[in-house]
């Protein structure tokens, strides 16, 4: 490194010392997640070792698993070559020793032409947001973006090439196109520049300071504006390759003079303001006099009539200032490097550096834009070191990520969350400290920038009247030095007119003369006639050559008059440009003095939003955390609950034994009572029975005893007597058996009476027992439906804050990012599964070799040559291909970034535009023909799964796609096809691994 | 605040979740009843949403300019009135062109702005304004109505696109009006009665073979969807089911199921079938529909163009609208007429109307709009507006508040807000019902 540009990054790293947040308390925070050590200068080679230092946790599960390596190929393969890997590929990556192997291919894959085709992508995308080609043809853009990354043009350079790039010359057309396809519109050209150069985006800010950022501020933009507001687009005529005349829309540059605005919030208060570049004062000019501004000739070039340029070009100002001094725009481009690989920029979005958007890790972009600068700008270098890092294998897995699912941190245990309740409530509380101190330092810089900007302001004011004045001085020199520029042309004129008729007189005296001599041959009438009309001539014209003269002497006074007159403009203008240089002098003191203030208020605010950013994240995960606990006691509630639940199903269930057993003995003591009831029944009838005989007897035994007493003859009345008495007697005895068991069965009646009674006394209380165990079971269930509801809703709640901490953990680099495949990596990744670029790759080779076949022993630089035109020629040739994909998948034209949207219409054209489902046949030594003839079914999943998507295949996967395969007999190539049209369609492919 | 960024796991959960958590936190606390939480949360957000889904636009593009003098606003009988008649219409009070007898007939649904004034006679320009609601500016770039109406609208489960523009000629691709809001919003364009590109599975395929690797296609997503699922994924797999769902309802793009009476009624003419097309479109769930009538540029022979023309128009028109009402659609769709400007109410040399954007008439008809209205007024030649002045950035709030949307929120553009419709206007609260 030369020493002027060690200077600059001492200078740099001096810079970036001072900005840096403040590291000790920050580092203690981030102890777990976002940890930040120190980084030292100079140490390219050992970048990839910072990354993950810068991104590494101690928490182990927090940290990304490693994926394996063949994704990790993939991943590579797509961010620096635009698609994924062949199969090829893969296996010979598998293949070799792993020792080594990783770095083997970084390097493999950065001189493999495909990455100058996805670099050729990248700045296509990046410089021009898909615009459309109208100024600038298709090829002649390619052109120009390919022979810069052959040339391995760095980016700082290439960027002043473009901005300084000139109109006169047809070979500059590609550089042009960043004006020429803005339709040179120079409010367009500036919003881009500020995009593309600084990674701003300060749109809102041409015609106010911007509300919500006010970071971008209106100056910013207007001096911005002022490097290209002097272009404008001119018909310039030039010849094409064939020689026909050709009309084409160039972007010439005129003499610049500063940008009035004034804000639309504060009208009537205007400023001015030269060009000036963000984060340094306004970049005064020296004051050319009007009529010294341009070039005095026009340029030669390949066009006709093109204006000549202006002596001070503030496009070669800018582009002047396109280095590594400058640190937004070496900063902008490492971010956009690092975005390259990361699918999103440290800062992010990548048009979105301001103080409220903070780098995740600011650290880190500092190193990575030193090292930017250490390797001149080369990006190669350091995407091999992002490449290398261990941060970018990463997958999207980590031990968090499978326990962000709550039941798993449920599982954690209360102890844990405990033990994380209370580190993140530590942490919460030192950051409210350290957020209220920056918060303090904010404020305080807040003043002195306030008071650096007023001081401005006030120079301003001067600044304004003076320039108002000067406008009128250079109004007037205008006038005047258009009344000479007239007064010298009528000057010229009028001497002329006069020279032209002196000329005239004299030549007629002159012929005169020699007729006077050819008289003297004779007297001929003829030639004396002559003679005479000539002297007459001579002599009619004679008179009118004196007031042409005096004509010809008054337009030379007049035009002297007005020389003078022009340069006394010209003092008076160069007084008062006098008068403004000290003033411009002083404001360009305010200026700097401002900027320095705004500088340092800028930096107090990035660190202040970081730590804001990171109490954010801190408190995601907090409330994750809370939420989950939520989820896991609702769980456990739900638990106890179904403990209850389940007892009073017990007891439930001893009820109703118990009542069933009542019941069966009710019926049996309601059977018997019936029975004894019968019985009592018939028995009383029976006894009824016995006591009417005994009356019917004792009535006889009466009247035969009324009766003896009528007869004498007793003897005959004693033994129908006496048989009376023996029956009634009897009776009697039947009787007393009678009531004696009639009794008896009267009490055990009764006695049955009491079982019955008992028993539905039994029954009856045990359904009021089961009511009541019915009644508890209720409640339990109430209360387990608002458990569950509340578990459900607080499950929902952890999902979101799942998603937030996901995005979190991606955004501060501890998984890979989720991304989906760009436009191009979609439609090129799916030309190398389907082998269809392999095809074309190989019918380009063919062609080349046929006609002009590369000898065996050919260097190897022209066999890398060959190879590079060989897929120039694959790619141009399929480009209308991937065409189609970026016309449904792309975001629309200008938009800064691709954004993943998913539109039927995509899916439509994937399922039935014909070219995905046709490129799946099988064909050639494709994957659908190698599965065809693949007769082991397992061993074709397995391909299947390695070649399209670069892993092995799981069982499930496994065990699918071979039954598919087997079961499809004649139908196989059919069936091969569908499942290979099903997986290019499947949402594995359409994602980063 | 809604957020625009369609890419999907980003700001929206952040704004959805902070509802959510605002909506269930804040009733557990205060009743302690998750019921009535979650109640309260669907009532309050969802509802309001699902209601304001059911919404629709169409939007009549009278492309080239359509004259109001021949249309909504004529001047019979005055130096600049040309040679038609005004009739009286359904409303009295109100009269229109007698170039339009079958629209007259159902002013009652219509409203009418007399007093539009854009100030910009460029067609490009003036199409830009009528269709953004704001004027072009060099370093940005703004969704047209289609695609907010579509993002504001659209129930994504229809299966169908939310915004469709249909067109005598073309058809096929999607267009670029959306802006920052995403090609998912710009429109499908169908040629006057065709589907949309690729809506039939290719013919090479059995119905056998179509199901079976779109089958494959889900079990295989299945597979990776069990250990990794997002938004995206969601958004990624939906998209295909989508497509299925569009295939399925490709009847909808059919104008030929409808009856001939129907086809006889809105007129033998493309834009009789487009207006057809439209209804199906409307009632089938699609947000969004602009028709295009082409072209009314007449700078030369402006009147017996204007003829047949706006004869056209009318037929068709007015059996749209009539169908909407009969239907009981015309609660809930928007019927807007537009052009990038009017005419000048001065006849050219060549019997022509030039461009003019300083006093001209647009008409409104449906949804939360009055019914049966003339709003504004230009002068007795209809030179300038009198009364009701409004311009392209108030229709463009006036079209979204009368189909529900609030026009004065902002979207998040890669973390700008943006207004969705110009904070500088804002909606002619005098029409809205």
């Amino acid at each position: 490194m030369d020493s002027r540009a060690a200077r600059r990054l001492a200078r740099f790293q001096e810079q970036a010392d001072n900005s840096r947040p403040t590291t000790t308390a920050i580092q203690v925070v981030l102890l777990l997640l976002f940890a930040m050590p120190s980084f030292a200068l100079g140490q390219l080679a050992a970048l990839h070792e910072q990354i993950d230092q810068s991104l590494s946790q101690s928490q182990e599960w927090l940290q990304a698993a490693q994926q394996p390596e063949s994704m990790s190929l993939r991943r590579l393969s797509l961010d620096l070559r635009n698609t994924i890997p062949t199969q090829e590929e893969l296996d010979a990556f598998s293949s070799e020793p792993a020792e080594g192997r990783w770095e083997r291919w970084i390097d493999r894959y950065l001189s493999d032409p495909l990455h100058r085709e996805r670099m050729v992508d990248w700045l296509d995308k990046g410089l021009m947001q898909r615009r459309a080609f109208q100024n600038v043809d298709r090829p002649t853009w390619i052109r120009y973006l390919r022979d810069s990354v052959d040339a391995n043009l760095p980016i700082d350079q290439m960027m002043r090439e473009m901005i300084q790039s000139v109109w006169w010359d047809k070979s500059q057309r590609g550089q042009q196109r960043f004006y020429l396809d803005r339709g040179g519109d120079s409010h367009a050209i500036a919003r881009d520049l500020g995009r593309v150069l600084f990674g701003r985006d300060m749109q809102c800010a041409q015609c106010h300071d911007h509300p919500q950022l006010d970071d971008y501020l209106q100056i910013d933009y207007h001096g911005l504006l002022a490097f290209v507001s002097a272009g404008s687009m001119v018909e310039g005529k030039t010849t094409d390759d064939k020689g026909a005349e050709q009309k084409l829309q160039m972007y010439i540059e005129r003499a610049a003079g500063d940008a009035p605005f004034e804000s639309v919030f504060n009208k009537g208060v205007s400023f001015r303001t030269a060009s000036r570049m963000l984060e340094s004062p306004e970049k005064l000019e020296p004051y050319l006099a009007p009529d010294a501004r341009y070039q005095p000739t026009a340029m030669p070039g390949t066009f006709a009539g093109v204006p000549a340029p202006p002596v001070s070009s503030r496009r070669v100002l800018l582009a002047a200032q396109l280095t590594s001094e400058n640190r937004t725009f070496a900063t902008n481009w490492a971010n956009r490097i690092w975005a390259i690989m990361f699918g999103r920029g440290l800062v992010h979005p990548l048009d979105m550096h301001h103080f409220d958007n903070p780098a995740s890790h600011p650290e880190l972009l500092q190193k990575l834009t030193i090292a930017l600068i250490e390797a001149k700008f080369d990006i190669k270098p350091v995407l091999r070191q992002i490449a290398r890092s261990q941060a970018y294998r990463r997958g999207r897995m980590t031990p968090l990520h499978q326990t962000l699912d709550s039941d798993s941190v449920i599982a954690a245990g209360p102890e844990m969350r405990k033990q994380w309740g209370d580190h993140v409530q530590s942490v919460l509380a030192s950051h409210k400290g350290r957020i209220e101190r920056a918060d303090g330092i904010v404020n305080a810089h807040h003043s002195t920038m306030e008071t650096a900007s007023n001081a401005w302001r006030e120079v301003q004011k001067e600044r304004v009247t003076l320039r108002l004045e000067l406008d009128g001085a250079e109004a007037k020199f205008q006038d005047a030095h258009k009344k000479w520029n007239d007064a010298v042309a009528a000057a010229d004129k009028a001497k002329g007119a006069h020279a032209a008729l002196a000329q005239k007189v004299q030549l007629i005296d002159e012929a005169a003369q020699k007729l006077e001599q050819a008289k003297s041959i004779g007297d001929d009438p003829e030639i004396q006639a002559v003679v005479a009309s000539t002297k007459a001539k001579a002599e009619a014209l004679r008179p009118q050559l004196a007031p042409l003269e005096q004509a010809s002497t008054a337009a030379a006074t007049a035009r002297d008059t007005a020389a003078q007159v022009k340069e006394g403009e010209r003092v008076n203008w160069q007084s008062v440009v006098a008068k403004l240089q000290p003033v411009e002098e002083r404001l360009l003191q305010a200026d700097s003095a401002m900027v320095q203030a705004r500088t340092e208020y800028q930096t107090a605010r990035r660190n202040a939003a970081w730590l804001r950013e990171d109490q954010n994240r801190w408190e995601r995960l907090s409330e994750w955390f809370s939420i989950s606990a939520k989820v896991h006691d609702a769980e456990s509630q739900l638990l106890q609950l179904a403990d209850i639940k389940r007892a009073a199903g017990e007891k439930l269930k001893a009820l109703g034994d118990a009542m069933v057993a009542s019941e069966q003995s009710l019926a049996i003591a309601q059977k018997e009572h019936t029975e004894y009831g019968a019985l009592i029944t018939s028995k009383t009838a029976n006894m009824s029975e016995v006591i009417s005989q005994r009356d019917r007897l004792t009535s006889a035994a009466k009247a035969l005893a009324d009766a003896s007493g009528l007869v004498s003859n007793a003897a005959n009345v004693d033994p129908a007597k006496q048989e009376l008495e023996a029956a009634i007697a009897s009776r009697t005895t039947q009787l007393t058996t009678l009531e004696t068991e009639l009794a008896s069965m009267k009490t055990q009646a009764s006695a049955l009476e009491s079982k019955v009674n008992s028993a539905a006394q039994l029954i009856a209380k045990s359904k009021g027992d089961i009511q009541g165990v019915h009644v508890e079971l209720q409640a339990i269930d109430t209360k387990h439906t608002s458990v569950q509801m509340l578990k459900n809703a607080s499950r929902e709640q952890c999902a979101v804050l799942r998603t937030e901490v996901e995005s979190d953990l991606q955004a501060v680099g501890a998984v890979a990012a989720e991304r989906a495949l760009s436009p191009e990596q979609f439609g090129w990744s799916i030309l190398v599964a389907t082998n269809v670029f392999a095809g074309y790759l190989q019918n380009e080779r063919n062609e080349l070799d046929k006609n002009a076949p590369l000898a065996p022993d050919a260097p190897a630089e022209q066999k890398a040559a060959r190879e590079l035109q060989v897929t120039r020629g694959a790619i141009d040739k399929l480009q209308p291909s991937v065409d189609n994909f970026s016309r449904l998948y792309a975001s629309g034209v200008g938009q800064t970034a691709d954004e993943f949207f998913a539109s039927p219409d995509q899916a439509l054209y994937v399922a039935n535009g014909g070219a995905v489902h046709s490129w799946a046949a099988p064909s050639g030594s494709n994957i659908s023909s190698r599965l065809v003839q693949t007769t082991d079914v397992q061993q074709a999943a397995k391909l299947l799964v390695w070649g399209l998507l670069s892993r092995e295949p799981q069982p499930e996967e496994m065990r699918l796609i071979s039954e598919e395969i087997a079961k499809s007999g004649e139908a196989k190539p059919a069936v091969v096809q569908e499942l290979v049209w099903s997986i290019l369609a499947g949402v594995e492919f359409r994602l980063y691994p | 605040m809604k957020i625009a960024k369609y890419a999907c796991g980003s700001m929206d959960h952040i704004v959805n979740r902070r509802r959510f958590l605002s909506g269930v936190a804040g009733t557990v606390a205060s009743t302690g009843a998750i019921v009535g939480g979650l109640g309260t949360l669907t009532q309050g957000i969802a509802a309001a949403e699902i209601q304001r889904k059911d919404m629709r636009v169409v939007v009549f593009n009278m492309h080239g300019g359509l004259s109001q003098l021949e249309s909504w606003d004529p001047k019979p009988g005055t130096r600049t009135g040309g040679p038609f008649r005004a009739i009286p219409t359904s409303v009295s009070g109100i009269h229109i062109s007698e170039l339009l007898p079958m629209t007259a007939k159902q002013m009652h649904h219509l409203c009418l702005l007399r007093g539009v004034n854009t100030s910009e006679d460029d067609h490009g320009k003036g199409a830009y304004m009528m269709l953004t609601g704001r004027r072009q500016t060099p370093s940005a770039d703004f969704p047209q109505i289609g695609s907010v109406a579509a993002k504001m609208l659209h129930d994504d489960q229809s299966g169908l696109p939310g915004h469709i523009v249909v067109t005598p000629g073309g058809g096929g691709g999607r267009g670029n009006e959306a802006a920052y809001l995403g090609p998912k919003f710009s429109s499908i364009s169908l040629g006057g009665d065709k589907p949309p590109q690729n809506s039939n599975k290719p013919d090479a395929l059995s119905d056998e073979a179509e199901k079976r690797r779109h089958d494959m296609r889900r079990k295989i997503n299945e597979q990776f969807l069990n250990q990794r699922r997002t938004a995206i994924t969601d958004a990624y797999t939906h998209s295909y089911e989508q497509a299925l769902r569009l295939m399925e309802r490709r009847e909808v793009f059919d104008v030929s199921k409808e009856p001939d009476t129907a086809k006889q009624r809105y007129g033998n003419s493309d834009l009789g079938r487009q207006c057809l097309m439209a209804r199906r479109l409307l009632e089938s769930g699609v947000s969004f529909v602009q028709v295009t009538h082409s072209n009314y540029d007449t700078h030369n022979d402006n009147f017996n163009f204007h003829i047949e023309q706006v004869g056209e128009f009318d037929q068709a028109f007015a059996t749209f609208v009539d169908d909407l009402a009969q239907r009981g659609m015309l609660e809930k769709t928007l019927v807007v007429v537009l052009s990038e400007f009017g005419r000048t109410p001065n006849i050219n040399l060549y019997y022509g109307r030039d461009h003019w954007s300083k006093a001209w008439s647009i008409a409104m008809a449906g949804a939360g709009v009055q019914r049966g209205a003339a709003f504004g007024k230009t002068n007795d030649e209809g030179t300038e507006v009198i009364d009701g002045q409004c311009d392209h950035g108030d229709i463009f709030h006036t079209i979204l508040r009368a189909v529900g949307v609030d026009s004065s929120q902002s979207l998040i553009v890669d973390g700008r807000e943006v207004p969705i419709a110009d904070p500088a206007a804002e909606p002619i609260w005098k029409i809205l019902a």
